[in-house]
């Protein structure tokens, strides 16, 4: 037979409850700030509601080989946080402007990986891809680049 | 207000509780077992990166790898023990502030993964609550005599917690995109479109392959208008679940869809 719970367990569940939903509520004031602020495990849960452009901005690398032709250098070169990690961080890096450190740092990471032997120079580019272009008439120039760091790969 | 608190604390089966650790438990250590080697391997990352969040500020600056590693290994021990229900009334706070701290050290580097934000409250709830009274070590070694209920009213709130949380998360993601720059307008599905669309790129670009559903499903905008229909439908209506529990399961079924749906 199921016993009922004493005053002191009513007020201790009914706390924490209170306590917890409240807790996982409040981010909802960042809506209304200018600067917002998103946090762990407490989240105002802001992907997906930005506004997306017909054109996206990205950093990223590229790798130069002996005949000039462009070689995709993953992300995984740059850090170990997983895919939107490192995006960020490269991001964030440029953006403090350390984009030939960086690129010095994902030189020598290339240089250990048998796979991008080829790669002579490396490229750290702000490039502007077309959504459309790319998806609908598969163009993947990007319609804007601008190399923000170039180095040598330093191959032994 | 009584009738909240009698609904609140009404009785639930000790098993059904029971479950719900033994579930999420085992996730979360399948969770940080994946991640074991990345979990340690940040802490050798450009100290400028780290930007605590969460319970992460009680270490202003990044811990030495051996230390994270020692830390991710006894939050995996902890997962254990919690998945089983060994030595729940320690092993369960345990794991639910390990969680709480790993997760937390896991997205101080510049990016906060908001779908880890559930497993640490759900593993809080159920870490602090009575959910190794049955189907655990706990209830296996106490003697017949001083077994627990099957049934009773400590098993039912927590639950109903965790469900409130989780109605609780949806609702904000959906206040997020109609209080955003796109107000309403984020239904037509355009912006949704153009953010799977963008992250098709981003992959391809930094050397991850795009989901190939990327490429067959763009030129279809009314089925992205669709998907953004439902997927607001399915947030701001989230709280309506709490009401009952035909409604939870319907919830669910749609939620369920829409990360299928929605999934880059």
């Amino acid at each position: 037979m199921p016993t009922a719970p004493s005053p002191s367990e009513r007020l201790a569940v009914g706390a924490f409850s209170v306590f917890l939903v409240g807790a996982v509520l409040a981010p909802i004031r960042q809506n209304r700030r200018a600067e917002k602020r998103d946090g762990f495990p407490l989240s105002y849960y802001p992907m997906f509601s930005a506004r997306r452009p017909a054109r996206h901005t990205v950093h990223h690398f590229r790798g130069i080989d002996s005949a000039g032709g462009f070689v995709t250098v993953p992300y995984t070169c740059a850090g170990i946080g997983g895919f939107n990690q490192v995006r960020r961080q490269i991001h964030r890096i440029v953006q403090e402007g350390r984009a030939e450190e960086l690129c010095v740092q994902v030189a020598a990471e290339v240089a250990t990986r048998h796979r991008l032997r080829a790669v002579r120079r490396l490229q750290l580019v702000m490039a502007r891809y077309d959504l459309d272009d790319w998806f609908l008439d598969t163009t993947r120039a990007p319609v804007r680049l601008r190399v923000l760091a170039e180095v040598a790969v330093p191959h032994a | 207000m009584r009738a909240l608190e009698r609904r609140w604390l009404a009785p639930a089966p000790a098993r059904r509780l029971a479950a719900s650790r033994v579930v999420i438990g085992a996730f979360s250590v399948h969770y940080l077992l994946r991640r074991r080697r990345m979990l340690a391997g940040i802490a050798a990352q450009d100290e400028r990166l780290y930007a605590p969040v969460g319970a992460a500020p009680l270490a202003p600056r990044p811990l030495p790898e051996r230390t994270a590693r020692a830390i991710t290994d006894a939050t995996l021990a902890s997962g254990v023990a919690f998945t089983a229900g060994a030595g729940h009334r320690v092993s369960g706070p345990a794991h639910a502030a390990l969680l709480l701290w790993t997760l937390s050290y896991r997205n101080s580097w510049s990016m906060v993964f908001h779908n880890d934000n559930l497993m640490v409250l759900h593993v809080a709830v159920l870490g602090l609550s009575r959910s190794a009274d049955a189907w655990s070590v706990d209830a296996t070694l106490r003697p017949r005599t001083a077994r627990s209920a099957t049934t009773g009213w400590q098993y039912g709130w927590p639950l109903r917690l965790m469900r409130t949380v989780t109605a609780s998360t949806y609702f904000l993601a959906g206040v997020a995109k109609v209080a955003g720059p796109l107000g309403w307008r984020w239904a037509t599905g355009e912006s949704l479109r153009r953010q799977v669309a963008a992250d098709g790129v981003r992959k391809e670009v930094l050397g991850k392959p795009a989901a190939p559903a990327a490429y067959a499903l763009y030129r279809h905008v009314a089925l992205f208008r669709i998907l953004a229909v439902g997927s607001l439908a399915v947030e701001l209506a989230a709280p309506a679940m709490l009401l009952s529990s035909r409604l939870s399961r319907l919830w669910a079924l749609n939620a369920f869809a829409m990360h299928w749906g929605t999934w880059p």
